[in-house]
């Protein structure tokens, strides 16, 4: 990958990698200075191997889910690469005849050809190939076997250009030579030979509109060089030889060129080549021409406006925003430039520029525009690899980033974690600690020996958490194998070293700051009382000596003149005085003093609440006014706590109250806020307006109710006691003791408990409401009609080909047992420009007009989110009113804006002043004008009634144009509208009985010489489906990662107990704790602690899915809120038995305990 | 009235540790108690006397020898059965107490009756009525952290008494309280033992304690030097 979260990986590895050293460097300095401290530090770890294996262990997690996530991204990266080089050979850059992407087929010349030649020696270093190539897509036949392939592509090569772009290796290993290809003779890819199950000497037919043809087939090629095509089944004829057959003599297809460098490596000479070509094929005046349509005031201020990096432009790619700075800087020349030239001959540049141009509603201009685009060079020049390599790594970064996302979830869990492992190691040493405070440690003193042990085990973590990073993305890789994995397209596990570095550091990173962080949490004695409960941390403020925090203040000011002055009464060796007066100026050092002694003038009144709120206040005023969810929801959350903390501080000085009020206040913040995250998110709209949030909403929120029903638990800890003591009080007694004390020791020890609590309710909150939302999903496959429209298939045929009646043509050639058809629709695609004529506001935008035949209006059972209950009251009558009125028509769903974050940026036309969430007979007919895409100069402008909007699922398998609004209407549209009938190429047949998945291929195979193309629609539903089951399982073993930290949480917990209680187990043997009871009791305290976290997040999950279904069901009809309860007890019961089987072993050693032993007086 | 005996033993040896570093802890010890007698056990640091304790209330295991414990030879119980054997027939009480901190002192003192099977209304009034009979009434809703240790050591009596067991063993009751506590326990100590007719065995270094006994027998290095009845 090249780019991560925007910024290039380069960067971030160099970034991570500067800062872990520097950080690395910094201990290694304070290690030196303070020895001792290091030596006491470090002789901790082998003192303990156990556990030291054990913290390792517990502080690689996060490490290693930010390596897997990596990991995956490379792999997913690496493997469409793959398909990229292997798909295009030697090919770094194609030149096409401009107008083929205007009007179809348009050829270069033989003269054209020469004259591309010429230019490409003058103009441009670097290219060590140029070959001209002729290319067809046929239906073939093996006429030796019977198989067929409906999409077989023919390439003809003329063997005096092939310098530069590969040989030809037959599968022996033997080299051949296209000139030694006879007159019908031609070599077929590996591919494209299984798919016919040929072998040389086999007869194959072609079938073109011109007729038939037939070839030979000379040999099977190896794949790559000059015989590179991928996944596509190719046959590498010779070029003359083809152009004759096919009547194509003088045209060419297009131009190839071959960089320097090979196949990977000519990469980088492709811009420069690209532009200097561009630059020699651009014609003058009609750039000349663009550029001063384009130097206007209004669009430098609209460009500038869409570089802005703010919420309204969350769907300005970081690529599109590269694109418009570069549009900006040459506009703002204000004269013409090769720049210029060269982006607007960049068709996708030139296009995204338009689109964008469209928001100045100003047709005049596009029509202009788009006018101009044809003329605006020759040729158009594409750098073909650098695209699809750039493609991949979008693909790469984005799944990176989607599991980076989920995966923060797992990431905070795991910092939760080496938290935790730190307070508990504290603990066991609490007693050395405090006699080395008691012979003249200072405070700093602990925090440096703790943070420089901590540095030991983050290193070792670090570096143990990215191999297994490694290891596991690999695994996940194999479930994506599965998942997205086909006979065309491999994954190859890969691990780039950039992500080796990246992981590496931000792994070290995150362990060693959680390390110092909690250095000095536990080095503060107090932390004894934070161990046994959160809330008594608060009781007593400090005095506030204001003269001193000031006095401190303008000493950090002036840090270096302090630091001279101390220095100057010290003692210590002049050097060492000249090292630290240099280290004061280092910059990070005095601005952290300032920092530091500002926090502390300002410390004691965050106790006060007051700041708070007035914080909370602004940030949800500003994201009232920003329209930012984000940072209204935080303001809220920050009043609430802020008002906690003001009522705490006016009742803190009263001690016998204040333990009473902190708990209350205490309860109260953690409903409020979990009231406030856990509400629908369309609660507030009628009192903030609609507001924008990210995906961050998502983990925020999560975090935010977690944390607060966590909060709200563990301080009514006695309402689970009472709960517990009511349902075990009807038990058998013996039992009863042991609940009692396996409820009542994770419940007094608050700290850790809410921490491990929070980290399963975290992750299980993650899971279920992925579990949840992934059943939804299923309505396709229990209601397929609703996707298929009751078609089972559909078929496409290529331009030029027709099958006539397809009943009539299945009898005639008999076969008509094994096909029974019960209806036969048509429809063809015809890209268009259409606007709202209701709305003043609309402008004419991408829509695809979908003609239909009267079958399809009378047989198809698509549904409608929105219709006008004019024109009917069900599906069948609205279709009824377009069949009996062409002047009616349809709209798909995606006409709306959906509002998904997670979704690409939607793009063409749009229906603005109608909310997808209105009811369902709310929809008022309306008119769509509309006129071809290209240019309206010459064009005219039809109009049709919309009358419904097209239920969300209906899918359209055939869609060549890509997912993208489109409009259906009736077949009279074709005479209005292109002033002539035109051909249907897509076929819908719903079949009487028999399987459509069997029917398939044997319908293609009988019209195989029209070249039809056939999908089985269930069974593509199917394939989808079980590819979305496969990525959730990959999604869900990744998630599931942040189990096993809590899982490891509850082993790190459950030793430590073990540890604790040596003498409380001695003395319930001796009451008469049976040895299994004893095991029992720790067994439940496990089971206890892991059920909370998971009951929490079981709740919370259900409860946030709900809401999510909530906004979604507004949307989609028919969608019900389906609970899986069997995934949830399963994924329940593997939390609950992984947890079973860590606590195990200490379990096991505290039942072993020999009373006699730890009964001795100490 | 000839009072039966309730623990007793012959020949009790007791070695500590592996081949390398042996300690001969007890070396042939021959005791017989009386139910309802009050025995101290006492000598210097390090001669044996807690180990006596563990061997005969049976928390720890024996090298040679038994200990008959109301007729029966408690080499022939398993853990469990000695578990439940502790349970109903045995308190103990410790120098350092031993309650479960993240319990209150009434849940500490069920604990021996749930564990012994007694349905928990009924522990709970038990355990009341026990704390009531040690003066505690007033603290039932505590835990241990927020009690005196004078307060304490009652609660953990409460605790050994509170199954009415036949023997009570005590080590060092009142080692780490002060002597106007110490002499509260031993009065309450020696009151329950004369009413409900209770065995204790305790150990101690003050005299005082041991002024409380019927008998005191002497230790040194392992074996019984000397036992004494003590006239009243
Ligand atoms: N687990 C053990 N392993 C080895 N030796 C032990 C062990 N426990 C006790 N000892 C040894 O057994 C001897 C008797 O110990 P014991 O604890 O019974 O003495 P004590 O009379 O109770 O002393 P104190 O009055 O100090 O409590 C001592 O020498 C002691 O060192
Ligand atoms: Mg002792």
């Amino acid at each position: 990958m090249e780019k991560l979260f925007g910024v290039q990986t380069d960067y971030l590895a160099y970034g991570s990698g500067i800062f872990a050293s520097v950080m690395f460097l910094f201990l290694v300095f304070v290690a030196i200075r303070a020895l001792v401290m290091f030596k006491i530090g470090a002789r901790n770890l082998p003192r303990n191997p156990n556990q030291t294996v054990l913290i390792i262990l517990g502080l690689m997690l996060s490490t290693t889910i930010i390596g897997a996530s990596l990991g995956v991204g490379d792999t997913v990266t690496h493997s469409i690469r793959k398909v990229v080089f292997d798909g295009l050979g030697h090919t770094d850059q194609t030149i096409q005849p401009t107008g083929s992407r205007f009007f179809g087929e348009e050829f270069i010349s033989g003269e054209q050809l020469e004259e591309i030649k010429q230019v490409i020696k003058l103009k441009t270093n670097n290219v060590d190939g140029v070959m001209s190539v002729v290319e067809i897509v046929l239906p073939a036949e093996n006429l030796s076997n019977d198989r067929a392939e409906a999409r077989m592509t023919l390439r003809g090569f003329n063997h005096s250009e092939t310098y530069g772009f590969g040989k030809l290796f037959l599968l022996d290993g033997t080299e051949v030579n296209i000139s030694s290809l006879g007159k019908n003779q031609l070599f077929l890819t590996g591919s494209a030979a299984s798919t016919l199950s040929a072998s040389s000497g086999d007869e194959l037919r072609f079938y073109s509109t011109e007729g038939v043809h037939n070839f030979v087939v000379k040999g099977i090629l190896k794949d790559g060089g000059l015989a590179s095509g991928g996944s596509i089944k190719l046959a590498i004829l010779n070029q003359l030889d083809m152009q004759n057959e096919f009547s194509l003599i003088d045209k060419f297809n297009q131009v190839i060129l071959s960089n320097t460098g090979g196949i990977e490596g000519g990469q980088k000479y492709s811009e420069e080549i690209t532009k200097n070509l561009r630059l020699a094929f651009s014609n003058a005046d009609v750039s000349n021409e663009y550029f001063n349509l384009l130097n206007s005031e209004k669009i430098i201020d609209l460009l500038e406006k869409k570089i802005e990096i703010n919420s309204e432009n969350r769907s300005v790619s970081e690529t599109d925003r590269e694109t418009f700075v570069a549009y900006l800087q040459e506009i703002r020349k204000g004269m013409i430039s090769d720049e210029f030239i060269n982006l607007i001959n960049d068709s996708g540049k030139r296009f995204l520029l338009i689109s964008v141009l469209k928001e100045l509603e100003d047709s005049l201009l596009i029509d202009k525009l788009l006018f101009l685009s044809r003329d605006l060079g020759q040729f158009e020049v594409v750098e073909s690899k650098k695209d699809a390599i750039q493609f991949a790594e979008a693909i790469g970064s984005g799944t990176t980033t989607f599991l980076g996302l989920f995966g923060s979830f797992s990431i905070i869990v795991g910092i939760l974690l080496i938290f935790l492992v730190m307070v508990l190691l504290s603990a066991s040493r609490q007693t050395e600690m405090g006699m080395a405070r008691a012979i003249g440690f200072k405070r700093h003193h602990l925090i440096q020996i703790f943070t420089l042990e901590g540095w030991l085990y983050a290193i070792s973590s670090s570096l143990i958490g990215t191999l297994f990073g490694v290891a596991v993305s690999f695994t996940l890789v194999y479930l994506l194998q599965n998942a997205i994995g086909s006979d065309d397209f491999n994954i190859s596990p890969h691990y780039t070293l950039t992500s080796l570095v990246i992981t590496f550091s931000s792994g070290m990173i995150l362990t060693l700051v959680t390390v110092i962080i909690s250095s000095y949490r536990i080095s503060n004695l107090n932390i004894i009382v934070a161990i046994r409960g959160l809330t008594e941390e608060m009781v007593k403020p400090p005095q506030i000596i204001w003269k001193d925090r000031f006095k401190n203040f303008l000493f950090a000011i002036l840090w270096p003149v302090k630091v001279f002055k101390d220095l100057r009464k010290s003692s210590a060796s002049v050097f060492r005085k000249i090292i630290r007066l240099i280290f004061s100026f280092f910059p990070p050092i005095w601005l952290w003093q300032i920092f530091k002694s500002i926090f502390s003038i300002f410390s004691p009144l965050y106790r006060q609440g007051w700041p708070l709120i007035i914080l909370g206040v602004i940030a949800s005023y500003y994201g009232i006014d920003l329209l930012q969810g984000t940072y209204f929801s935080i303001g809220i959350s920050l009043i609430i706590l802020g008002i906690g903390t003001f009522i705490r501080y006016i009742f803190s000085r009263n001690i016998s109250i204040s333990k009473i009020v902190n708990r209350i206040v205490a309860s109260f913040e953690g409903l409020l806020l979990m009231i406030f995250w856990g509400s629908p998110f369309d609660t507030f709209e009628a009192w903030t307006g609609e507001l924008e949030t990210g995906v961050e909403i998502f983990i925020l929120g999560g975090v935010a109710m977690v944390a607060s029903s966590v909060w709200l638990i563990m301080n009514n800890t006695q309402i689970i006691l009472w709960i517990f003591n009511f349902i075990t009080g009807k038990t058998f007694s013996g039992l009863q003791a042991v609940f009692k004390t396996a409820v009542a020791y994770p419940i007094n020890a608050k700290f850790r408990t809410g921490l491990t609590v929070s980290m399963f309710a975290l992750i299980i909150f993650t899971l279920v409401i992925n579990t949840v939302l992934s059943g939804l999903n299923n309505v396709g496959l229990n209601q397929p009609d609703r996707l298929t429209g009751g078609f089972d298939i559909q078929a496409r045929l290529p331009k030029g080909f027709g099958i006539g009646d397809l009943k009539e043509n299945i009898e005639d050639k008999g076969f008509s047992d094994k096909i029974s058809i019960r209806v036969v629709a048509k429809s063809v695609n015809v890209p268009s420009l259409a606007k709202d004529s209701t709305n003043s506001e609309s402008q004419f935008d991408d829509l695809s007009l979908k003609i239909v035949d009267q079958t399809y209006l009378d047989s198809n059972k698509f549904e409608f989110s929105h219709y006008d209950p004019k024109y009917g009251s069900n599906p069948r009558e609205l279709w009824l009113s377009l069949k009996n009125d062409p002047n009616l028509a349809v709209l798909s769903n995606d006409v709306f804006e959906s509002g998904d974050p997670f979704g690409p940026p939607r793009e063409g036309f749009v229906i603005k002043d109608f909310s997808s969430d209105s009811g369902a007979d709310e929809w008022t007919a309306r008119q769509i004008l509309f006129k071809p895409n290209t240019t309206s100069v010459d064009g005219i402008v039809v109009s049709r009634t919309v009358i419904g909007i097209l239920d969300p699922l209906a899918e359209d398998f055939g869609n060549d144009w890509g997912s993208g609004p489109y409009m259906i209407t009736s077949q009279d549209v074709m005479i209005d509208y292109l002033g002539k009938e035109i051909p249907f190429d897509t076929i819908y047949i719903s079949l009487l009985d028999g399987d459509a998945k069997e029917i398939v291929p044997i319908l293609e195979k009988i019209f195989i010489v029209s070249g039809l193309d056939a999908v089985d629609t269930i069974g593509q539903i199917e394939n989808d489906a079980e590819a979305g089951e496969s990525f959730n399982r990959l999604f869900q073993g990744f998630v599931g990662l942040g189990l096993l930290v809590g899982v490891a949480a509850i082993g790190v917990l459950s030793v430590r107990a073990v540890v604790e209680r040596r003498k409380i187990i001695g003395t319930l043997r001796a009451i008469g704790y049976t040895s299994n009871m004893i095991q029992i009791q720790f067994l439940l305290e496990a089971i206890f602690v892991t059920v909370l976290g998971v009951f929490i997040g079981v709740g919370l999950g259900l409860l946030t899915s709900w809401n999510i279904f909530n906004s979604i069901s507004d949307e989609v009809e028919g969608l019900t809120y389906v609970i899986p309860w069997a995934n949830i007890s399963i994924l329940v019961a593997i939390t609950v038995i992984f947890a079973l089987i860590t606590a195990f072993l200490p379990a096991r050693q505290a039942a072993k305990i020999f009373p006699a032993e730890v009964l001795r007086n100490e | 009235m000839t009072k039966e005996i309730i623990v007793e033993t012959k020949g009790l040896h007791k070695i500590y540790g592996s081949e390398s570093l042996r300690v001969h802890a007890l070396k042939g010890i021959d005791l017989e108690i009386k139910t309802g007698e009050m025995v101290a056990v006492m000598g210097p640091s390090g001669c044996g006397k807690t180990t006596l304790l563990n061997c005969l209330s049976g928390l720890d295991s024996i090298n040679e020898g038994d200990v008959i414990i109301d007729n029966r030879p408690i080499s022939s119980l398993n853990d469990n059965q000695m578990s439940e054997f502790r349970a109903k027939f045995m308190g103990f009480i410790f120098q350092t107490y031993n309650l479960l901190s993240v319990l209150t002192a009434q849940e500490n003192v069920e604990m021996p009756l749930l564990v012994s099977g007694v349905k928990s209304s009924l522990a709970a009034e038990m355990a009341k009525n026990q704390l009531q009979e040690v003066g505690l009434l007033d603290w039932i809703d505590h835990k241990p952290d927020q009690l005196s240790g004078g307060q304490r050591q009652r609660v953990a009596i409460a605790r050994a008494l509170v199954n009415k067991p036949a023997i009570i063993w005590a080590d060092e009751p009142t080692g780490n309280l002060d002597s106007s506590n110490e002499k509260e326990i031993m009065d309450l100590m020696a009151r329950l033992n004369s009413e409900h007719n209770q065995t204790v065995v305790l150990v101690t270094h003050s005299d005082l304690v041991a002024s409380y006994a019927h008998r005191i027998i002497t230790m040194n290095d392992g074996v019984i030097v000397s036992s004494e009845n003590i006239k009243k």
